[in-house]
């Protein structure tokens, strides 16, 4: 039977909050020096990191052998780039401001909907243990 | 969850920006001033922003972020004078024209000021909006299995 208790999915949507809460403060940090000479707007590498969360233990059992799958990737720490792709102000700055907005609102969106799922698959396990709904 | 951290950097985003408008609103207030305690007419005053990486307080994760230079608050090092030449106007009556009867006024454009106030208080707005975003955020987290 498999052990319920390290259920993969909690760990990889509680692993996916994370990164999205670095890319908030990513994002965060842009907003803030939105005029600020020189700055340049930085990006997570995120869609690699996310699918890392998720894919990259796939498939892998536990030495244990109790059938749940690890998921690799603990340590890793998402990249930290420059985004090449917004064109420059006269001032050096590469921040626009409706781009960063719109990361920011899609990020905190996807970000509610995980902890929601999250929370209900927490509520599922609590039913499974009080036996009661 | 740091959270905290996050909302550290909006902080000193609008305080910055606050800063920022509390110049612009001497500059403006001040366009028409000809006498300062140093002597001659205002000169228009400009705010100086810089990044400034965040430190300490994070987890290991986190503060391999800021490593990389990811989280960045920003901060007005400095608030400089502007060295442009006054406006000068010839008004020979005013007590402090000089010899030709020309007055130095400030060199402060209303315009530029007005549209630095724009582009300030929009910048704020903008902050404002990623405090909330954060708030929200920071409550789902704390919902999750309640």
């Amino acid at each position: 039977m498999p052990n319920i208790l390290f259920d993969p999915t909690i760990d990889g949507l509680a692993r996916t909050l994370t990164l999205h809460q670095q890319r908030h403060a990513v994002l965060a940090s842009n907003l803030a020096n939105v005029e600020t000479p020189g700055y340049r707007a930085r990006e997570l590498d995120f869609q690699d990191a996310l699918k890392e969360a998720f894919e990259s233990g796939e498939g892998r059992a536990r030495p244990e052998g109790h059938g749940s799958i690890e998921l690799a990737s603990a340590e890793r720490v998402p990249q930290v780039v420059e985004d090449k792709t917004a064109p420059r102000r006269a001032d050096g700055n590469t921040v626009d401001l409706d781009v960063q907005m719109a990361k920011l609102n899609a990020n905190g969106t996807s970000y509610l909907a995980l902890a929601r799922i999250l929370g209900r698959r927490v509520a599922l396990l609590r039913q499974a243990i009080d036996g009661t709904r | 969850m740091d959270f905290t951290g996050t909302l550290a950097i909006s902080g000193s985003a609008l305080s910055a920006e606050r800063l920022r408008l509390d110049v612009i609103a001497s500059n403006l207030a001040n366009a028409s001033t000809t006498r300062t305690p140093e002597g001659g007419p205002y000169r228009r005053r400009n705010v100086v922003f810089e990044a400034e990486p965040l430190e300490g307080e994070f987890g290991e994760t986190l503060a391999s972020l800021t490593e990389q230079g990811a989280r960045q608050g920003v901060a007005v090092t400095d608030v400089v004078e502007d060295h442009a030449p006054p406006r000068m106007v010839f008004d020979p009556n005013h007590p402090d024209a000089n010899a030709d009867g020309y007055v130095a006024y400030p060199n402060v454009d209303a315009m530029s000021e007005t549209i630095d106030l724009m582009a300030a208080t929009r910048a704020y707005e903008a902050n404002v909006q990623v405090v909330n975003a954060t708030r929200q955020m920071a409550q789902a987290a704390l919902g999750i299995g309640g």
